[in-house]
């Protein structure tokens, strides 16, 4: 019997823990795309061979340069890397703004930080393992075309990004891209899963296609139509597929408030709140009790059923999202809990989240009534809380933590910064890095 | 003394941040053989220690300590290697690694099996590095190997090939020089592993592959490579 290497035995257990994973199949598509070929310029950012210097000073601006471009993108590069080089030369001029820029340039920060970042928003779980999607990749292409892109698209925007079709008629036929607009992009997410599995960097790849589209069926045919109430990324396909299935469509909300405003329910719960929105499937005496009913479940149905009405005409079946021109069973349900309740007949939006603390948290600019899911999003879109909503989402990836009570200030000045900026994205990261109470 | 079920929400705190912090961070420097500055970094401007009056939230208080998330991790660690084609034993590494590396890196969330993960992974892109370094003929045209002879065995592996393999490495994993004491670690530790009995059957080549992959795994793994 062979003996066990002298260095194995010191390494320990280094190469024996082989654990099954149902997540595997995600790992290895996404870590084909480190392994792609070199021949397509369309694979993920190339991985340069960094030859260390030994003998060359490391400064203390050029470990800050790491540091940023670490938190910019997620991944941490050598401290001899050309694009730290740089980095550390315009930190030298005092040029913060524009070391913090040759990261947020490089395709790891789109690739890796970015796309991470709208995973997390993207699905129930919000978490980081969420699959690629139309959502993500529309949450990429919006970043990467912060120049002519105004992040408040995110909730009006009439578009979502595909993989471009004549890129995808470069691929060989064994790794193309799939792409039928029905059966790969309406009604399930192979075009996005492709991407992954097919090792492409999204960046690279993406376009912006408009107008957004729905499939429409009928006599188990799939028809795409192009959408009736696009709200950017609340009405793609995965929000959707996340948020208005089954249930009674208060999850659309709940969540977007959560994903673009970054308030849960909780935190914008108000029981001052007028309560003639609220259907006729919520108790007005839970446990017996009429209090409980004025003091915690009309506190977030009040408001909650006020939006509700942008999507009255939501449903998420047969994995596709569905518009109709009727409001939803789903919307009227459980009618015989409180048959006096409010009934759904339109997809009108009231808006009653504007009294007490909602007043400065929530900072309405807009219109405080309207009709669907666009006139929700718009509505969203303009307030302060979504503009803060972003800085919040940048800072806790970037700087790795929440902002502290006590920076709510600098979140708000920030937000100020990105409104004037014109809600570019990209620069509000970059703004958010040079922080120093993010990166030091 | 009160039964922890008695206590009060705040007592049971107390003594979570008085007892269960303090292992935490006992058990990464243990656990983990860095000579990295400061385990967490605690983000509050006056904290009064871990078990004073206001108890450290790790969720919110204070910084991940490792790159977050497997997917990150496998790239970053290439980024650092410059190993661009990843070997089938390294997906395979990369993908037991997914279910055991911390999501967020904060300290509560590292734990064993992470960083046996975390080094098999850095000890199978290391034979990557170690394979693509040996196939350059030219010994000056390698980036961390250049004063290795892949003909000899590992003890032709001088002090001053050693020194220079280790500044290397370290700048380009840590971000840094390495101090005399990592230094002085990484030699004696290789040394004192180069002294016990070689495999059957092996080369003596290949002993000095695994010279390399040995000090490169320990330092590619380590929490000054990989934190955040």
């Amino acid at each position: 019997m062979m003996k066990t290497s002298r260095f194995d035995t010191r390494l320990g257990e280094s190469r024996s823990r082989i654990v099954s994973s149902t997540s595997v199949k995600m790992l290895l598509s996404m870590l084909s795309i480190v392994a792609a070929s070199k021949a397509n310029a369309q694979n993920i950012t190339p991985i340069p061979a960094v030859r260390p210097d030994p003998n060359g000073a490391i400064s203390a601006e050029r470990t800050r340069a790491q540091k940023i471009f670490q938190a910019l993108t997620a991944v941490r590069v050598p401290i001899d890397d050309a694009r730290i080089v740089q980095m550390e030369a315009l930190i030298r001029q005092g040029n913060l703004r524009g070391a913090a820029a040759v990261a947020s340039k490089d395709p790891l920060f789109l690739d890796i930080q970015i796309r991470d970042t709208a995973r997390e928003m993207s699905d129930r779980d919000e978490t980081v393992r969420a699959p690629m999607s139309d959502f993500v990749a529309t949450f990429i292409g919006i970043v990467r075309d912060s120049d002519t892109t105004s992040a408040k698209e995110m909730l009006t925007g009439n578009f979502y990004y595909r993989v471009d079709p004549a890129i995808i008629a470069t691929l060989p036929t064994n790794a193309t891209v799939r792409q039928d607009e029905a059966a790969d992009i309406l009604t399930s997410n192979n075009h996005y899963a492709d991407i992954v599995s097919r090792g492409l960097s999204p960046q690279a790849i993406l376009i912006r296609q408009s107008p957004q589209r729905i499939s429409q069926r009928a006599n188990n045919i799939e028809t795409p139509v192009d959408h009736p109430d696009p709200a950017g990324l609340m009405t793609t396909r995965s929000f959707t597929g996340a948020h208005a299935v089954a249930g009674t469509n208060r999850r659309m909300v709940e969540y977007s408030f959560r994903e673009f405003m970054c308030l849960p329910m909780t935190e914008f719960a108000d029981a001052d709140a007028p309560d003639d929105r609220v259907a006729r499937d919520v108790t007005r005496t839970p446990s017996g009790s009429v209090n409980l009913y004025q003091s915690r479940c009309k506190a977030c149905h009040g408001q909650m059923d006020g939006f509700r009405g942008a999507f009255a005409f939501l449903d998420f079946t047969n994995n596709a999202a569905r518009i109709g021109t009727n409001v939803v069973n789903k919307m009227n349900r459980n009618q015989t809990e409180f048959p006096q309740g409010y009934v759904t007949t339109d997809n009108s939006v009231v808006n009653y989240a504007t009294l007490g603390k909602n007043v400065d948290q929530l900072g309405w600019r807009s219109a405080l009534t309207g009709n669907g899911m666009a006139s929700f999003g718009k509505m969203m879109a303009d307030s302060r809380a979504f503009s803060r909503c972003m800085v919040r989402r940048a800072f806790k990836r970037v700087c790795r933590r929440s902002p502290l009570t006590q920076e709510e200030q600098v979140v708000r000045s920030l937000a100020d910064q990105f409104e004037i900026d014109g809600y570019h994205m990209r620069h509000m990261f970059e703004n958010v890095a040079i922080q120093p109470q993010c990166v030091q | 003394m009160k039964n922890f079920k008695e206590m009060t929400l705040s007592q049971k705190r107390g003594l979570l941040a008085s007892t269960g912090l303090p292992m935490v961070a006992l058990v990464l420097m243990v656990g983990f053989q860095n000579c990295s500055p400061g385990v967490v970094q605690s983000t509050k401007v006056a904290s009064t220690g871990v078990s004073g009056p206001s108890s450290l939230d790790l969720e919110s208080d204070t910084k991940p300590v490792t790159v977050t998330y497997s997917e990150n991790l496998v790239v970053s660690m290439q980024q650092l290697t410059g190993v661009e084609t990843l070997s089938a034993r390294a997906k395979t590494a990369a993908t037991n690694a997914l279910p055991k590396i911390s999501e967020t890196g904060k300290a509560d969330t590292v734990n064993a099996p992470m960083w046996i993960a975390v080094t098999n992974l850095g000890a199978e892109i290391c034979l990557d590095l170690i394979t693509a370094e040996k196939a350059v003929t030219v010994a000056d045209n390698r980036r961390f190997f250049n004063k290795i002879d892949f003909a000899q065995g590992a003890t032709a592996i001088t002090d001053a090939a050693k020194d220079d393999l280790i500044r290397r490495m370290a700048r380009n994993f840590w971000g840094r020089n390495e101090s005399v004491a990592e230094k002085t670690l990484l030699k004696s530790t290789l040394d004192a592993a180069m002294t016990e009995p070689a495999a059957a059957n092996q080369s003596v080549t290949a002993e000095t592959e695994n010279a390399l992959l040995f000090t490169c795994a320990a330092m590619l793994s380590s929490l000054d490579a990989i934190r955040f």
